[in-house]
């Protein structure tokens, strides 16, 4: 077939694909749940993931020290602070600062509950992590602490409460604290609440450990020192017990945690595969259907001398509209998701750019499978036998 | 007639057999026929003498098995399956059921046959086909889909579906089973008016005897032979 064909041929595919709305919106209905659920799944996983890491992304420094079983942040062992003490006057480090973390006691004043909440203690002084809005001049005072905004509710309107000055005062670890503001962590699956404290506050709440014991190390090297090289030394210097790390491995081992330890990533992984082969399968249902019912439409056209690459293009190009029809409301449909559920969860839902690329392409994957594998019905397209 | 005018179809020795899973059944037996430029011959005989599968070896929907057979000046019985489908272009169909798109206006099916054509664009292809239309008596449908006409009107647009594109040769097959004796007799006049404006050879496939009288010569089938030609 010569190549000006293609651009001077009436558009048989939308032709053929539009002239039923019904069968049309059938089809682009099948796509646009797909894409939906794939979306969501997707968003949920990298939203679970990610939380998990909120605190990690906010260190201030290049090295991390936990101890040697730690597998995940929040869950660190602890270790005598001399370790760290040791370190600040080696020449490769600009600083040291410890990190504590704990699981407290909270109880909520409304309906008498009690609930885990995160404790991070810092030194105000020497802080091993920033939060977006935390005034670390507020925690300095005596049992002061900021409490998460994106805390979740169960805790108790604590940050209403705070907003308009009608509680600040409440009990955590059977201790009375005060409420002294607000910071910014970004809650999720982990972590259902965090209250930020400093480091002496913190011992106060947890006095049964002892007051050397830390966390977390956090290590700011000297300008231009070498990451790899300088935790290397670190890691001769401290022994077998502690581990130093990069942040990014301490992500990275964070996540493979998540994947190994926790049905997370399977559970989204099925949700994503589910909804790949619902598209799939609709698709695949609504074009072959058009193929047996134009049979010998085109068988005619064979017949009448058009090729079966042609006829093949056809089908082809039926399943990439699809794909385009059903990607675009299908990617708005899970824009509204995403916001319901950050709304419901305060999980970082976001729709990135790589993730919008990656499923518009299972998209047209998705729909130029299913028409492959409905072409082979115009096998049966039998030009002789339309007479 | 004249017998200087060159030949469209020339077949020699066409023997067809149907070959399905262990069983064959042959329909065509050392075969000959001819098929002079302009025309207009009908096919006749019972069912399943083989004139239908003559028809379609002709038009280079099945390859050829077993004789010589020269249609447009090409040699079938050497020809790939993609030269029978670039054969198949210059050759108008028109089938027993109308067979037209049915999510095309009546204008769009003509363009289908009109697109395959080298060199044509889509916007002579559109005035070429409405052309045609008005040509078969559609000036009213010409934007019509095929479920708002009859039978007749469907029958007239395959008819300029298979004369859009002036091709030489016409193979039509039982082109008025589907209507009645007066809307048949129309569409062939047609056809046959049509055909001779264009000098176009015709090739009808029918049992219908009330056509017979258009044709400039009769060939009579039985049991995959010519038993008559006049």
């Amino acid at each position: 077939m010569s190549r000006w064909h293609f651009f001077h041929h009436l558009p048989i595919a939308w032709l053929q694909l539009s002239f039923g709305v019904a069968k049309l919106v059938a089809a682009v209905l099948g796509v646009v749940v797909a894409d939906m659920l794939i979306w969501t799944q997707l968003g949920f996983y990298s939203a679970a993931m990610n939380s998990t890491v909120v605190i990690h992304r906010q260190l201030l420094g290049d090295l991390v020290i936990v101890t040697a079983e730690t597998q995940q942040l929040v869950q660190a062992g602890s270790f005598s602070r001399r370790q760290l003490i040791r370190l600040e006057s080696h020449p490769s480090i600009a600083k040291v600062k410890p990190l504590y973390l704990g699981t407290g006691t909270w109880r909520n004043p409304w309906d008498g509950q009690s609930r885990g909440i995160l404790c991070i203690g810092i030194d105000p002084k020497n802080p091993a992590a920033h939060f977006k809005r935390a005034d670390f001049d507020a925690i300095e005072a005596p049992d002061c602490g900021l409490f998460d905004v994106q805390g979740r509710t169960d805790f108790g309107p604590v940050v209403k409460s705070y907003e308009d000055r009608t509680r600040t005062d409440y009990e955590l670890n059977r201790r009375r604290i005060h409420v002294a503001g607000l910071f910014d962590l970004g809650s999720g699956f982990a972590v259902e609440g965090t209250y930020l404290t400093s480091d002496i506050n913190f011992l106060r709440l947890f006095s049964a450990r002892g007051a050397g014991q830390v966390n977390v190390g956090v290590i700011e090297l000297q300008p231009g020192e070498d990451q790899e090289h300088t935790k290397a030394t670190v890691q001769a210097i401290l022994g077998p017990y502690l581990k130093v790390l990069t942040r990014e491995e301490m992500i990275k081992n964070e996540f493979a945690f998540m994947r190994r330890r926790t049905p997370i990533g399977f559970i989204f992984s099925l949700g994503t595969v589910v909804g790949f082969f619902v598209g799939f399968a609709i698709v695949y249902q609504i074009l072959y259907t058009d193929v047996s019912n134009h049979l010998p439409q085109f068988a005619t056209l064979k017949a009448i001398g058009y090729t079966h690459a042609y006829l093949v293009s056809v089908v082809i190009k039926s399943s990439l509209i699809l794909s385009v029809l059903g990607y675009i409301p299908g990617t708005i449909v899970a824009a509204g998701v995403y916001w319901m559920a950050w709304k419901a969860t305060n999980l970082p839902m976001q729709m990135t750019i790589e993730r919008g690329i990656g499923i518009f392409i299972a998209t047209v994957v998705m729909c130029a499978g299913s028409g492959l594998l409905a072409v082979q019905k115009l096998n049966q397209a039998d030009p002789a036998d339309v007479f | 007639m004249s017998f200087e005018r060159e030949w469209i179809v020339s077949m020699r020795g066409i023997d067809y057999t149907y070959r399905e899973g262990g069983s064959s059944k042959q329909v065509l037996f050392d075969l000959d026929f001819d098929l002079r430029a302009g025309e207009v011959v009908i096919l006749q005989g019972p069912s399943g003498c083989g004139k239908t599968t003559l028809l379609t070896l002709i038009g280079g929907l099945r390859s050829i098995q077993n004789g010589e057979a020269n249609v447009l000046g090409k040699a079938l019985h050497q020809c790939s399956p993609f030269d029978l489908v670039e054969l198949r272009r210059h050759i108008g169909f028109v089938f027993q059921m109308h067979n037209l798109l049915e999510y095309l206006t009546a204008r769009q099916n003509v363009q289908m046959s009109l697109q395959l054509v080298e060199g044509m664009n889509q916007k002579r292809a559109e005035t070429l086909a409405a052309e045609m239309l008005i040509k078969v008596g559609l000036d009213d449908c010409i934007d019509a889909y095929p479920k708002n006409l009859s039978g007749g009107q469907k029958q007239r647009v395959s008819i300029a579906r298979a004369l859009a594109h002036s091709p030489r040769l016409i193979l039509a097959d039982e082109p008025t089973s589907a209507l009645d004796s007066q809307t048949g007799r129309e569409i062939v006049n047609l056809l046959h008016e049509l055909a001779r404006k264009q000098e176009c050879a015709v090739l009808i496939v029918t049992h219908d005897n009330r056509i017979v009288d258009i044709a400039d010569r009769i060939v009579s089938m039985e049991d995959g032979r010519i038993t008559k030609s006049t």
